[in-house]
Protein backbone atom coordinates (compact mmCIF):
# COMPACT_ATOMS: atom_id res chain seq x y z
CA UNK A 1 0.00 0.00 0.00
CA UNK A 2 1.51 3.34 -0.99
CA UNK A 3 1.56 6.45 1.16
CA UNK A 4 -1.57 7.98 -0.41
CA UNK A 5 -3.60 4.81 -0.01
CA UNK A 6 -2.41 4.49 3.56
CA UNK A 7 -3.59 8.02 4.29
CA UNK A 8 -6.97 7.38 2.69
CA UNK A 9 -7.37 4.17 4.61
CA UNK A 10 -6.52 5.97 7.84
CA UNK A 11 -8.93 8.74 6.97
CA UNK A 12 -11.82 6.35 6.38
CA UNK A 13 -11.07 4.55 9.64
CA UNK A 14 -10.57 7.57 11.90
CA UNK A 15 -12.60 10.45 10.49
CA UNK A 16 -16.02 9.50 11.91
CA UNK A 17 -14.57 8.99 15.39
CA UNK A 18 -12.75 12.32 15.29
CA UNK A 19 -15.91 14.16 14.19
CA UNK A 20 -17.84 12.53 17.03
CA UNK A 21 -15.30 13.53 19.67
CA UNK A 22 -15.10 17.10 18.40
CA UNK A 23 -18.89 17.29 18.22
CA UNK A 24 -19.17 16.34 21.87
CA UNK A 25 -16.92 19.26 22.76
CA UNK A 26 -18.55 21.84 20.47
CA UNK A 27 -22.12 20.59 19.96
CA UNK A 28 -22.10 22.18 16.52
CA UNK A 29 -22.10 19.55 13.79
CA UNK A 30 -20.90 21.52 10.77
CA UNK A 31 -18.19 23.25 12.81
CA UNK A 32 -17.10 19.85 14.11
CA UNK A 33 -16.73 18.54 10.57
CA UNK A 34 -14.69 21.61 9.59
CA UNK A 35 -12.39 21.21 12.56
CA UNK A 36 -11.94 17.49 11.96
CA UNK A 37 -11.10 18.25 8.33
CA UNK A 38 -8.56 20.91 9.38
CA UNK A 39 -6.92 18.34 11.63
CA UNK A 40 -6.74 15.84 8.77
CA UNK A 41 -5.23 18.50 6.49
CA UNK A 42 -2.50 18.94 9.09
CA UNK A 43 -2.10 15.18 9.16
CA UNK A 44 -1.75 15.11 5.38
CA UNK A 45 0.90 17.82 5.53
CA UNK A 46 2.91 15.81 8.07
CA UNK A 47 1.93 12.40 6.75
CA UNK A 48 5.42 11.25 5.76
CA UNK A 49 6.52 11.69 9.37
CA UNK A 50 3.34 10.76 11.24
CA UNK A 51 2.69 7.55 9.26
CA UNK A 52 5.74 6.07 10.93
CA UNK A 53 4.28 6.67 14.42
CA UNK A 54 2.80 3.79 16.32
CA UNK A 55 -0.68 5.40 16.40
CA UNK A 56 -1.17 8.09 13.76
CA UNK A 57 -4.85 8.17 14.74
CA UNK A 58 -3.95 9.45 18.19
CA UNK A 59 -1.94 12.27 16.60
CA UNK A 60 -4.84 13.55 14.51
CA UNK A 61 -7.26 13.20 17.41
CA UNK A 62 -4.95 15.27 19.60
CA UNK A 63 -4.76 18.00 16.94
CA UNK A 64 -8.54 17.96 16.53
CA UNK A 65 -9.22 18.25 20.26
CA UNK A 66 -6.79 21.15 20.54
CA UNK A 67 -8.43 22.93 17.62
CA UNK A 68 -11.87 22.27 19.11
CA UNK A 69 -10.86 23.59 22.53
CA UNK A 70 -9.42 26.70 20.93
CA UNK A 71 -12.61 27.16 18.93
CA UNK A 72 -14.79 26.71 22.02
CA UNK A 73 -12.72 29.29 23.91
CA UNK A 74 -13.08 31.75 21.03
CA UNK A 75 -16.81 31.16 20.92
CA UNK A 76 -17.10 31.76 24.64
CA UNK A 77 -15.02 34.96 24.44
CA UNK A 78 -17.15 36.17 21.57
CA UNK A 79 -20.30 35.44 23.56
CA UNK A 80 -18.95 37.40 26.51
CA UNK A 81 -17.90 40.34 24.35
CA UNK A 82 -21.26 40.55 22.63
CA UNK A 83 -23.08 39.89 25.91
CA UNK A 84 -24.79 36.85 24.52
CA UNK A 85 -25.23 33.54 26.16
CA UNK A 86 -24.08 30.64 24.00
CA UNK A 87 -26.84 30.97 21.50
CA UNK A 88 -28.70 27.89 20.48
CA UNK A 89 -30.01 29.37 17.24
CA UNK A 90 -26.49 30.11 15.99
CA UNK A 91 -25.69 26.43 16.08
CA UNK A 92 -26.44 24.31 13.05
CA UNK A 93 -29.43 22.04 13.45
CA UNK A 94 -27.85 18.85 14.66
CA UNK A 95 -28.76 15.28 13.91
CA UNK A 96 -28.37 14.48 17.60
CA UNK A 97 -30.26 17.42 19.03
CA UNK A 98 -32.92 15.19 20.46
CA UNK A 99 -30.73 12.54 22.07
CA UNK A 100 -30.23 14.31 25.40
CA UNK A 101 -30.78 18.05 24.99
CA UNK A 102 -30.41 18.68 28.72
CA UNK A 103 -26.98 17.08 28.81
CA UNK A 104 -25.90 18.91 25.63
CA UNK A 105 -26.93 22.27 27.07
CA UNK A 106 -25.24 21.55 30.39
CA UNK A 107 -21.96 20.54 28.72
CA UNK A 108 -22.07 23.61 26.50
CA UNK A 109 -22.24 25.80 29.57
CA UNK A 110 -18.85 24.50 30.77
CA UNK A 111 -15.58 26.29 30.00
CA UNK A 112 -13.77 24.87 26.97
CA UNK A 113 -11.09 22.96 28.85
CA UNK A 114 -13.59 21.35 31.18
CA UNK A 115 -15.64 20.24 28.18
CA UNK A 116 -12.61 18.66 26.55
CA UNK A 117 -11.60 16.90 29.77
CA UNK A 118 -15.13 15.55 30.28
CA UNK A 119 -15.31 14.20 26.72
CA UNK A 120 -11.86 12.65 26.82
CA UNK A 121 -12.54 11.07 30.19
CA UNK A 122 -16.10 9.79 29.79
CA UNK A 123 -16.32 9.24 26.04
CA UNK A 124 -12.80 8.31 25.05
CA UNK A 125 -11.90 6.63 28.35
CA UNK A 126 -8.44 8.11 28.36
CA UNK A 127 -6.23 8.11 31.46
CA UNK A 128 -5.77 11.54 33.08
CA UNK A 129 -2.05 11.62 32.13
CA UNK A 130 -3.00 11.50 28.48
CA UNK A 131 -5.90 13.94 28.92
CA UNK A 132 -3.59 16.44 30.59
CA UNK A 133 -1.11 16.12 27.74
CA UNK A 134 -3.80 16.75 25.12
CA UNK A 135 -5.41 19.58 27.08
CA UNK A 136 -2.04 21.19 27.73
CA UNK A 137 -2.28 21.22 31.52
CA UNK A 138 -0.82 19.31 34.45
CA UNK A 139 -2.40 16.08 35.66
CA UNK A 140 -3.59 17.69 38.89
CA UNK A 141 -5.17 20.57 36.94
CA UNK A 142 -6.85 17.96 34.74
CA UNK A 143 -8.44 16.38 37.84
CA UNK A 144 -9.53 19.81 39.07
CA UNK A 145 -11.23 20.47 35.72
CA UNK A 146 -13.00 17.13 35.91
CA UNK A 147 -14.22 17.60 39.48
CA UNK A 148 -15.49 21.10 38.81
CA UNK A 149 -17.24 19.94 35.64
CA UNK A 150 -18.90 17.03 37.46
CA UNK A 151 -20.05 19.28 40.26
CA UNK A 152 -21.55 21.82 37.89
CA UNK A 153 -23.15 19.20 35.66
CA UNK A 154 -24.58 17.43 38.71
CA UNK A 155 -26.22 20.66 39.82
CA UNK A 156 -27.53 21.56 36.37
CA UNK A 157 -28.87 18.08 35.68
CA UNK A 158 -29.96 17.31 39.24
CA UNK A 159 -27.91 14.14 39.27
CA UNK A 160 -26.03 12.55 42.11
CA UNK A 161 -22.35 13.48 42.35
CA UNK A 162 -20.29 11.04 44.41
CA UNK A 163 -16.80 11.78 45.64
CA UNK A 164 -15.26 9.03 43.52
CA UNK A 165 -15.10 9.33 39.78
CA UNK A 166 -16.46 6.22 38.05
CA UNK B 1 -28.67 8.08 38.27
CA UNK B 2 -25.12 9.19 39.03
CA UNK B 3 -23.62 12.01 36.98
CA UNK B 4 -20.88 9.64 35.78
CA UNK B 5 -23.38 7.17 34.31
CA UNK B 6 -25.47 9.94 32.75
CA UNK B 7 -22.35 11.36 31.10
CA UNK B 8 -21.09 8.03 29.79
CA UNK B 9 -24.47 6.99 28.42
CA UNK B 10 -25.47 10.43 27.17
CA UNK B 11 -22.19 11.10 25.36
CA UNK B 12 -22.16 7.62 23.83
CA UNK B 13 -25.76 8.00 22.60
CA UNK B 14 -25.03 11.45 21.12
CA UNK B 15 -21.93 10.15 19.36
CA UNK B 16 -23.70 7.08 18.00
CA UNK B 17 -26.38 9.28 16.43
CA UNK B 18 -23.79 10.93 14.17
CA UNK B 19 -22.98 9.40 10.81
CA UNK B 20 -20.20 11.46 9.19
CA UNK B 21 -19.45 10.51 5.58
CA UNK B 22 -15.69 9.94 5.22
CA UNK B 23 -15.79 9.75 1.41
CA UNK B 24 -17.24 13.22 0.93
CA UNK B 25 -14.97 14.59 3.65
CA UNK B 26 -11.86 13.02 2.10
CA UNK B 27 -12.53 14.80 -1.18
CA UNK B 28 -12.95 18.10 0.67
CA UNK B 29 -9.76 17.58 2.67
CA UNK B 30 -7.70 16.69 -0.39
CA UNK B 31 -9.05 19.72 -2.26
CA UNK B 32 -8.32 22.09 0.63
CA UNK B 33 -4.84 20.61 1.09
CA UNK B 34 -4.04 21.09 -2.60
CA UNK B 35 -5.18 24.70 -2.40
CA UNK B 36 -3.02 25.28 0.67
CA UNK B 37 0.01 23.71 -0.98
CA UNK B 38 -0.42 25.87 -4.06
CA UNK B 39 -0.78 28.99 -1.92
CA UNK B 40 2.43 28.14 -0.06
CA UNK B 41 4.23 27.45 -3.34
CA UNK B 42 3.05 30.74 -4.81
CA UNK B 43 4.15 32.66 -1.73
CA UNK B 44 7.58 31.03 -1.90
CA UNK B 45 7.87 31.79 -5.59
CA UNK B 46 6.73 35.36 -5.10
CA UNK B 47 9.23 35.80 -2.28
CA UNK B 48 12.02 34.43 -4.46
CA UNK B 49 10.97 36.65 -7.36
CA UNK B 50 10.78 39.67 -5.06
CA UNK B 51 14.24 38.94 -3.71
CA UNK B 52 15.65 38.62 -7.21
CA UNK B 53 13.87 41.78 -8.32
CA UNK B 54 15.24 43.61 -5.31
CA UNK B 55 18.76 42.55 -6.12
CA UNK B 56 18.44 43.27 -9.84
CA UNK B 57 16.54 46.53 -9.66
CA UNK B 58 16.91 47.86 -6.14
CA UNK B 59 20.65 47.76 -5.81
CA UNK B 60 21.61 49.50 -9.07
CA UNK B 61 18.91 52.08 -8.31
CA UNK B 62 20.43 52.69 -4.87
CA UNK B 63 23.86 53.06 -6.43
CA UNK B 64 22.51 55.63 -8.90
CA UNK B 65 20.86 57.50 -6.06
CA UNK B 66 24.07 57.53 -4.06
CA UNK B 67 26.19 58.67 -6.99
CA UNK B 68 23.73 61.33 -8.12
CA UNK B 69 22.84 62.01 -11.74
CA UNK B 70 25.63 61.68 -14.26
CA UNK B 71 25.95 64.53 -16.70
CA UNK B 72 24.40 63.73 -20.04
CA UNK B 73 22.60 60.63 -18.72
CA UNK B 74 18.85 60.78 -19.19
CA UNK B 75 16.78 60.44 -16.01
CA UNK B 76 15.56 56.92 -15.27
CA UNK B 77 11.86 56.50 -15.90
CA UNK B 78 9.57 53.79 -14.61
CA UNK B 79 8.66 51.12 -17.14
CA UNK B 80 5.59 52.06 -19.13
CA UNK B 81 2.79 49.88 -20.41
CA UNK B 82 4.40 50.01 -23.83
CA UNK B 83 7.69 48.83 -22.36
CA UNK B 84 5.94 45.92 -20.67
CA UNK B 85 4.15 45.12 -23.90
CA UNK B 86 7.45 45.01 -25.71
CA UNK B 87 8.67 42.37 -23.26
CA UNK B 88 5.73 40.07 -23.97
CA UNK B 89 3.68 41.51 -26.85
CA UNK B 90 -0.09 41.29 -26.66
CA UNK B 91 -1.84 39.14 -29.23
CA UNK B 92 -3.05 35.63 -29.87
CA UNK B 93 -0.63 32.73 -29.74
CA UNK B 94 -1.41 29.14 -30.65
CA UNK B 95 0.35 25.79 -30.49
CA UNK B 96 0.29 23.47 -33.50
CA UNK B 97 -2.22 20.64 -33.36
CA UNK B 98 -0.52 18.30 -30.92
CA UNK B 99 -0.92 14.55 -30.99
CA UNK B 100 -1.73 12.52 -27.93
CA UNK B 101 1.86 11.19 -27.91
CA UNK B 102 3.30 14.72 -27.92
CA UNK B 103 1.08 15.67 -24.98
CA UNK B 104 2.10 12.59 -23.02
CA UNK B 105 5.77 13.25 -23.82
CA UNK B 106 5.53 16.77 -22.31
CA UNK B 107 4.25 15.35 -19.02
CA UNK B 108 6.81 12.53 -19.01
CA UNK B 109 9.59 15.07 -19.61
CA UNK B 110 8.57 16.75 -16.33
CA UNK B 111 8.75 13.49 -14.39
CA UNK B 112 5.22 12.15 -14.59
CA UNK B 113 4.61 8.54 -15.57
CA UNK B 114 2.82 7.71 -18.81
CA UNK B 115 -0.06 6.40 -16.72
CA UNK B 116 -0.39 9.74 -14.91
CA UNK B 117 -0.26 11.62 -18.21
CA UNK B 118 -2.90 9.35 -19.75
CA UNK B 119 -5.11 9.77 -16.71
CA UNK B 120 -4.85 13.56 -17.02
CA UNK B 121 -5.77 13.41 -20.72
CA UNK B 122 -8.67 11.11 -19.92
CA UNK B 123 -9.96 13.57 -17.32
CA UNK B 124 -10.19 16.20 -20.08
CA UNK B 125 -11.50 13.59 -22.58
CA UNK B 126 -8.68 14.17 -25.05
CA UNK B 127 -8.65 11.19 -27.41
CA UNK B 128 -6.41 12.23 -30.29
CA UNK B 129 -5.27 15.84 -30.57
CA UNK B 130 -5.25 19.14 -28.77
CA UNK B 131 -4.50 22.71 -29.79
CA UNK B 132 -3.95 25.34 -27.11
CA UNK B 133 -4.40 29.07 -27.60
CA UNK B 134 -3.17 31.91 -25.42
CA UNK B 135 -4.65 35.37 -25.83
CA UNK B 136 -2.99 38.35 -24.17
CA UNK B 137 -5.08 41.46 -24.29
CA UNK B 138 -5.22 44.48 -22.00
CA UNK B 139 -3.79 42.64 -19.03
CA UNK B 140 -6.06 39.64 -19.56
CA UNK B 141 -4.50 36.17 -19.93
CA UNK B 142 -6.90 33.69 -21.56
CA UNK B 143 -6.02 30.11 -22.40
CA UNK B 144 -8.44 28.22 -24.59
CA UNK B 145 -8.34 24.86 -26.31
CA UNK B 146 -9.65 22.71 -29.13
CA UNK B 147 -9.72 18.99 -28.36
CA UNK B 148 -9.88 16.36 -31.11
CA UNK B 149 -10.58 19.16 -33.58
CA UNK B 150 -14.16 19.54 -32.38
CA UNK B 151 -14.52 20.40 -28.73
CA UNK B 152 -13.62 23.99 -27.88
CA UNK B 153 -13.54 25.82 -24.60
CA UNK B 154 -11.75 28.19 -22.28
CA UNK B 155 -9.38 26.56 -19.84
CA UNK B 156 -7.96 29.41 -17.82
CA UNK B 157 -8.78 33.10 -17.46
CA UNK B 158 -6.73 35.43 -15.35
CA UNK B 159 -4.93 38.75 -15.27
CA UNK B 160 -1.18 38.91 -15.81
CA UNK B 161 1.77 41.10 -15.10
CA UNK B 162 5.08 40.91 -16.90
CA UNK B 163 7.81 41.13 -14.31
CA UNK B 164 10.86 41.09 -16.55
CA UNK B 165 12.17 39.65 -19.79
CA UNK B 166 11.53 36.09 -18.61
CA UNK B 167 8.96 36.18 -15.80
CA UNK B 168 5.24 36.71 -15.88
CA UNK B 169 2.88 36.42 -12.91
CA UNK B 170 -0.65 35.29 -13.66
CA UNK B 171 -3.35 35.96 -11.06
CA UNK B 172 -6.60 34.03 -11.06
CA UNK B 173 -9.87 35.74 -10.06
CA UNK B 174 -9.72 33.92 -6.72
CA UNK B 175 -6.30 35.47 -6.01
CA UNK B 176 -4.17 32.39 -6.73
CA UNK B 177 -0.94 33.32 -8.46
CA UNK B 178 1.18 31.29 -10.84
CA UNK B 179 4.64 32.35 -11.87
CA UNK B 180 5.59 31.41 -15.42
CA UNK B 181 8.87 31.66 -17.22
CA UNK B 182 8.58 32.75 -20.82
CA UNK B 183 10.99 33.02 -23.70
CA UNK B 184 10.34 34.74 -27.01
CA UNK B 185 11.58 32.76 -30.00
CA UNK B 186 10.88 34.81 -33.11
CA UNK B 187 7.11 35.12 -33.29
CA UNK B 188 6.57 32.33 -30.79
CA UNK B 189 6.58 32.26 -27.04
CA UNK B 190 7.66 29.30 -24.98
CA UNK B 191 6.04 29.05 -21.53
CA UNK B 192 6.88 26.93 -18.50
CA UNK B 193 6.27 26.96 -14.74
CA UNK B 194 9.03 28.87 -13.00
CA UNK B 195 10.95 27.15 -10.22
CA UNK B 196 8.11 24.70 -9.71
CA UNK B 197 8.43 21.04 -8.94
CA UNK B 198 5.49 19.61 -10.90
CA UNK B 199 5.54 16.35 -8.94
CA UNK B 200 5.18 18.24 -5.69
CA UNK B 201 2.63 20.62 -7.15
CA UNK B 202 0.46 17.79 -8.46
CA UNK B 203 0.58 15.45 -5.49
CA UNK B 204 -2.66 13.44 -5.32
CA UNK B 205 -4.26 15.43 -8.15
CA UNK B 206 -4.88 13.27 -11.17
CA UNK B 207 -5.91 16.18 -13.37
CA UNK B 208 -3.05 18.47 -12.43
CA UNK B 209 -0.50 17.22 -15.03
CA UNK B 210 -2.78 18.88 -17.61
CA UNK B 211 -1.30 22.19 -16.43
CA UNK B 212 2.14 21.03 -17.56
CA UNK B 213 0.72 19.57 -20.76
CA UNK B 214 -1.07 22.80 -21.71
CA UNK B 215 1.89 25.10 -21.22
CA UNK B 216 4.90 22.95 -21.88
CA UNK B 217 3.92 20.69 -24.82
CA UNK B 218 4.96 23.18 -27.50
CA UNK B 219 5.70 26.87 -28.06
CA UNK B 220 2.74 29.15 -28.79
CA UNK B 221 3.13 30.81 -32.19
CA UNK B 222 1.60 34.23 -32.86
CA UNK B 223 -1.41 34.14 -35.19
Amino acid sequence: MDSVDEYRWMFAAEYPAVVRTVYLVLHDYSRSEEIAQDAFIQLLRHWNKVRRYEAPGAWVRRVAIRLATRDAKRERRRAVLTRETIVQDRLEPSPVATVDPGLSAAIRSLPAQQRAVVVLFYFEDRPMEEIAEIAGCSVSTGWVHLHRARKRLGTLLSEEVTNDVH
Amino acid sequence: MSIDRRLREGLRASADALTPDPLVALRTVERKARRQRRRILVVQLAAAAAAIALVMVGLPWSVIQLRGPVAGTPATTPPTAAATDSLLPEGTYRTPELTREQLIAAAVKRGFTRAQAKQALASDRINQTATFTLTLERGQWTQSFTYDGIRKGVGFEATYKVIDHSTVVVTEPGGGETVFEYALEGDAVRISFKNADPQQMCQHDAKCPMGIIVWESAPFRRV
